[in-house]
């Protein structure tokens, strides 16, 4: 969280996953030359870096696209989740040194504009054989440099979260334009199938930890039972930990109930700020606090402390016996609600 | 997430999921280079 603007917020956390990205390039980039000049002596020093390059961009998307769905499958990989941004930024830029490497290579060096050449010379989109995959790759690294370039919370505040969450979500597309770049390029030379099974299980673990981790979700979307008293019961005191939450759905959205102080209240699950799930955070200095990148709110208010001004829909509670009830009609966000106080 | 951001997002998945799942399945068995069939490669050639 910050008043200003700063290019990035430096902090322990970001610098030890930093430098876990450039231990974790380092090693790929050692490893993945050393074989390409044992395994294929034959190839050039441009060529043994387009593909070095290219494999380590599609191994950090890779990375990148399962720790959303891991993350929401079990909240102890929040922690890679929270600097996620600077691996997308950095895989941005190894696949635009892949692809302005290509370029020069491929098409770089004849009579015509690289670029007219990228699109002119092969136009045989009618086979699979010899489809011209490398405009599969431009479009899908336009996508990941567009993502790379509105990563920052500045793009964030002026886009709005709704447009700035769709262009996020545009990743996917790149993906499986990417998965057909190399399916119909480089996996044609291969004739070993060890490439095409990384390429597959690759694929089939993103999908498959995607479509699980959504399934639960749909699962946990079952709102409570409604009924027609103003106040619906949802749990029992005990069923929630000290300073955490318990997330319900109720109605269209979820809302967490947080004991903290000998007190509960209610707020939205739903960060202003990115869309993380404010239920699977700790109560902080008084304050809820996002698991994601740590943006806070006071659960009596649903507002950020000030100066910060975000703010989410409150609930009304009440408590019968040892039974939390809730009243499922939202406050407006930022709306005080006294906390409900339990012996 | 919100609600209608979790159904989108299971959504495009599935499709990614059905599409790709289509282009491996489909090059596995028409491509040559991906069946073996190393004379149909070396006529393309």
């Amino acid at each position: 969280m910050s008043v200003s603007y700063t290019s990035i917020l430096w902090n322990k956390n970001k610098k030890q996953y930093d430098i876990a990205i450039v231990i974790l390039i380092a090693v790929f980039m050692a490893t993945f030359t050393l074989l390409n000049v044992t395994l294929h002596p034959e190839i050039t020093f441009e060529t043994n870096l387009i593909r070095s390059f290219g494999w380590l961009a599609i191994l950090l998307l890779h990375v990148i696209l399962i720790i959303g769905p891991l993350a929401r499958l079990n909240p102890k990989f929040n922690i890679v989740l929270y600097n996620r941004r600077h691996l997308g930024v950095t895989m941005s830029l190894i696949g635009l040194v892949h692809g302005a490497f290509s370029i020069m290579q491929f098409h770089g060096l004849g009579n015509m504009n690289a670029f007219r050449s990228l699109f002119l010379s092969n136009m045989r989109y009618d086979s699979l054989m010899y489809f011209p995959f490398q405009t599969l790759g431009f479009f899908g690294l336009i996508i990941l440099v567009l993502m790379a370039a509105s990563s920052h919370d500045f793009w964030l505040k002026n886009l709005g979260c709704k447009t700035w969450k769709a262009l996020h979500m545009l990743v996917y597309v790149a993906y499986a334009l990417l998965v057909m770049h190399i399916v119909l390029g480089g996996l044609q030379n291969e004739t070993s199938p060890v490439i095409f099974g990384i390429v597959l299980l690759g694929f089939l673990m993103i999908a498959g930890l995607h479509i699980v981790a959504g399934l639960k979700e749909v699962s946990t979307d079952r709102p409570v039972k409604e009924s027609d008293e103003f106040f619906i019961p949802v749990c029992t005191v005990d069923e929630i930990s000290d300073n955490r939450a318990k997330i319900f759905t109720v109605g269209d959205e979820r809302v967490a109930i947080y004991k903290y102080d000998g007190k509960l209240s209610a707020i939205n699950n739903v960060c202003r700020h990115q869309g993380g799930p404010l239920g699977e955070g700790k109560v902080i200095d008084g304050c809820v606090t996002c698991p994601w990148h740590g943006y806070q709110y006071l659960p009596g208010n649903g507002q950020s402390p000030p100066p910060f001004t975000e703010k989410v829909e409150t609930y009304y509670l009440k408590l019968e016996g040892n039974q939390v009830l809730i009243n499922p009609k939202p406050n407006e966000p930022g709306t005080a609600v006294d906390p409900v106080e339990y012996e | 997430m919100t609600r209608s951001l979790r159904k989108r997002h299971l959504i495009m998945w599935l499709v990614i999921t059905v599409l790709l799942t289509g282009l491996l399945i489909y090059s596995r068995l028409h491509i040559p280079v991906f069946h073996g069939d190393q004379a149909q490669i070396n006529r393309a050639k």
